[in-house]
């Protein structure tokens, strides 16, 4: 099995994401959440992660994880 | 007759005292083997005073042994000359002042009254000068003034201050042991791995510092933008148009938000209530450095380390008192009146002089934290002769902060008006300052926003004109700057007033940290998290806090330096050992990263125009020539290419080119300022200038 994270080289922690991806990941969960508390629970996951990758404040590792997730069908 | 050797810390500290003691002709200036010094004649006594350099002493291996062998236990304090390059000079300094003091009967060290300076001092005095350190006496002053000087020549202590410099022994010692070992750890494993050198380093104060740069980062590159909306609204008053606050300065979701702005739209608001607040705003306090280092960066820019070197270029001309401190305290002794009655003979400062002494007691707003071996910072009253442009801004700054310290408490009014729409409430705010005080003294480093409520009562009926919903994102933490840092590190209570700055330095120096707002590098991800994961105690705050805790006991003659030591090595020693038997590991993951960090150094984040490629900075094989060259030469045969300088050390900056979008180059020589450019216009502008004069040789 590959033990480097699947967006870097770095080794894995959880979910095949090393350290810091995997804690973009969470925050991109926690961040979802608040996105729905905002704006209602009609908005989907693939909208979420599209706002937040055009968002210039958006972390560089957030942004790549939301990137994986929109191609890989919201799957990590 | 009796005859005394002082030794001084610096060149211009001896004439200082040179001056104070001695009579204009009666000052003799002697140069021997490079080394200025001078004898004083007094009624009774021969004084030769001379100085060091900076550190003539260092911590070394006991035993020669190469610069790449680790672990290392045994040491001993050597001549910097025999440790590191370039520190030949002082081979015939110590020399000098070892043949000066065989001509004398007494010593005293004069150096800086502080760790370091009690250090310097004793290292001479016992190293160069045959162990006369255990008769020599203590000067101890906090100005380069005559008064100050004299004074502490008259009242010397009868023997050295051996706490503070055992206490000087054992953070060098520490550190040292420290520094070598975990930094040869790192470097040695990657050289081992990759046969490449390139020089890392950690230590006791710089692994806590990266820290919290990493942890940081982390916060930063891991953010998630949320949402929230927050009112903007606008009221009409007798036709002036006035901005209003909503209750709620966030809203958490656009429901509300709209809910808001529907209920307020187009109605009219009632003034419900109308407050007055008043605050007194309490004077500055004194500057300690970090406080001056701060106020310095934010006001002109100036890194802590730039702030320190040019406090202490003002402290050696005698313009201020001594910028090591960590005190906020004056003590009247210092005699305020005299020194604003010497100031105030400068034109720019009169006035304010004036209106100080006007009042009937000086006493200024001291703050809490205090020093045992200085004052806070303070003009001296000696009048500045030439400045060079950045000294005259801290000395302008310094005179200031100390006039504000003596101002009056000032005192500002705040107003709010209470506008009501249904249950909804709006504020209308305005804030004035009604007793200058202190302010007036510390033009212009401090500004308030003023500003007045339109004539309103309660009651009265104020229109909505417009209001809407803003959508907004929170943000993610700041990055720290080196002042930010700095201010953090005095908070944790790591490093010292004296070594903060050069923590700092260096971490730009290893490629840690780029960019004013410091950007933390993937090398840096990877020393934090290799020595967090090996010995985390090491990158732990509140070990290297405990390690300090010590240290100040040691200097309060609590505790012994040799326990201190010996308890810092056998924590140390589990943690090399380990480290070195991972060596393999850490150079693969190490040379890993600075490989790509080398590469990314000279990789343009912008494609080649032509197919589509990286672009690189390459360097000839036949010429040595550096250019801008295209990574599909070899499959897609590009010969895309762009000139570079040849001279000056190259850097891709994050910025684009406004006309044309290639990616801007920084080269930087030595002496000379930057440049900035865009490769790809030089070379435009280069054909427009070259087809010029063709035409105009044709013509």
């Amino acid at each position: 099995m590959d033990d480097t994270c699947s967006l870097c080289e770095n080794s894995v922690e959880d979910l095949g994401l090393c350290s810091i991806h995997y804690s973009a990941y969470k925050n991109l969960n926690d961040g979802y959440r608040k996105w729905l508390q905002a704006y209602g629970e009609t908005l989907d996951m693939e909208e979420y992660l599209r706002n937040i990758i055009e968002l210039q404040d958006s972390g560089k590792t957030v942004k790549e994880v939301a990137s994986y997730l929109l191609k890989n069908e919201l799957k990590i | 007759m009796q005859k005394t050797l002082i030794i001084c810390e610096k060149p211009s500290a001896s004439l200082h005292l040179a001056e104070a003691l001695g009579k204009s002709n009666n000052i003799r200036k002697r140069i021997k083997n490079e080394m200025p010094y001078y004898e004083v004649q007094t009624d009774n006594k021969e004084i030769t005073i001379c100085s060091a350099i900076g550190h003539f002493y260092g911590v070394d291996s006991k035993d020669k042994i190469g610069r790449s062998y680790y672990p290392i236990w045994d040491y001993t304090w050597r001549p910097l000359y025999e440790i590191e390059r370039n520190h030949n000079k002082q081979k015939n300094w110590i020399d000098t002042i070892g043949n000066l003091a065989k001509e004398c009967d007494s010593f005293i060290n004069a150096c800086d009254y502080d760790i370091e300076g009690s250090l310097i001092g004793y290292m001479v005095l016992k190293y160069a000068c045959n162990g006369v350190d255990k008769i020599a006496k203590r000067m101890k002053f906090s100005t380069l003034t005559e008064k100050d000087l004299k004074k502490a020549y008259n009242n010397p202590d009868p023997k050295l201050d051996f706490p503070m410099i055992n206490a000087g022994m054992c953070r060098h010692e520490v550190d040292w042991i420290y520094g070598i070992n975990l930094s040869r750890v790192l470097t040695e494993s990657a050289k081992r791995y990759s046969n490449r050198y390139f020089t890392l380093s950690t230590g006791r104060v710089q692994g806590p510092t990266l820290k919290f740069l990493v942890e940081r980062e982390k916060e930063i590159i891991t953010f998630v933008p949320v949402p929230y909306w927050t009112i903007e609204a606008c009221v009409d008053v007798n036709g002036n148009l006035i901005n209003v606050d909503y209750e709620k300065e966030k809203i958490a979701s656009i429901e509300e938000g709209e809910n808001v702005v529907r209920i307020t739209e187009d109605k009219y608001g009632i003034i419900d209530d109308l407050e007055t607040k008043r605050y007194n705003l309490s004077p500055p306090t004194p500057f300690d450095i970090s406080a001056l280092q701060s106020e310095a960066y934010r006001h002109f820019g100036f890194t802590p380390r730039q702030t320190l070197g040019l406090a202490e270029r003002l402290y050696l001309k005698a313009l201020i008192s001594y910028p090591r401190t960590s005190s906020q305290k004056l003590p009247e002794s210092i005699d305020f009146k005299e020194i604003l009655n010497k100031i105030g003979i400068l034109n720019e400062y009169e006035e304010i002089v004036r209106k100080i002494l006007l009042k009937e007691k000086l006493k200024p707003n001291e703050g809490k934290k205090t020093d045992s071996a200085h004052p806070a910072i303070y003009p001296t009253g000696v009048l500045p002769d030439k400045l060079e442009v950045r000294e005259k801004k801290i000395f302008d700054l310094i005179v200031k902060r100390f006039f504000a310290t003596f101002g009056d408490v000032a005192i500002k009014e705040s107003n709010k008006a209470i506008i009501k729409v249904e249950n909804k409430r709006f504020y209308m705010k305005a804030s004035k300052i009604i007793e200058k005080g202190w302010i007036e003294f510390y033009d212009p480093y401090v500004k308030f926003d003023e500003s007045l409520l339109p004539s309103i009562n309660i009651g009265d009926r104020v229109k909505f004109v417009r209001i809407e919903a803003e959508k907004k994102h929170s943000k993610p933490p700041p990055r720290y700057n080196p002042s930010s840092l700095l201010k953090l590190m005095e908070k944790e209570n790591i490093g010292t007033k004296a070594t903060r700055a050069d923590i700092i330095d260096i971490l730009y120096r290893r490629g840690y940290v780029k960019e004013e707002r410091m950007m933390v590098t993937p090398l840096a991800f990877k020393i934090d998290e290799i020595l967090t994961k090996y010995c985390p105690k090491v990158m732990n705050t509140s070990f290297t806090r405990e390690l300090e805790d010590m240290m100040v006991n040691i200097e309060l003659n609590k505790e012994s330096k040799e326990k201190a030591v010996i308890e810092a090595i056998d924590n140390l020693k589990p943690v090399i050992y380990d480290l070195k038997k991972q060596e393999k590991e850490l150079g693969k993951e190490l040379s890993k990263t600075i490989k790509k960090m080398k590469q990314s150094e000279i990789t343009f984040d912008i494609h080649c125009p032509i197919c589509g490629s990286r672009l690189l900075v390459v360097r000839s094989r036949k010429s040595g020539k550096r250019f801008i060259g295209c990574s599909g030469m070899w499959e897609n045969k590009c010969r895309f290419s762009l000139p570079l300088p040849q001279f000056g050390t190259l850097k891709l900056l994050d910025k684009y080119c406004t006309k044309c979008g290639f990616q801007i180059i920084q080269v930087k020589s030595k002496g000379k300022k930057p440049l900035v450019s865009c490769p790809q216009c030089f070379v435009e502008k280069k054909k427009i200038k070259s087809n010029f004069n063709n035409k105009v040789k044709s013509k």
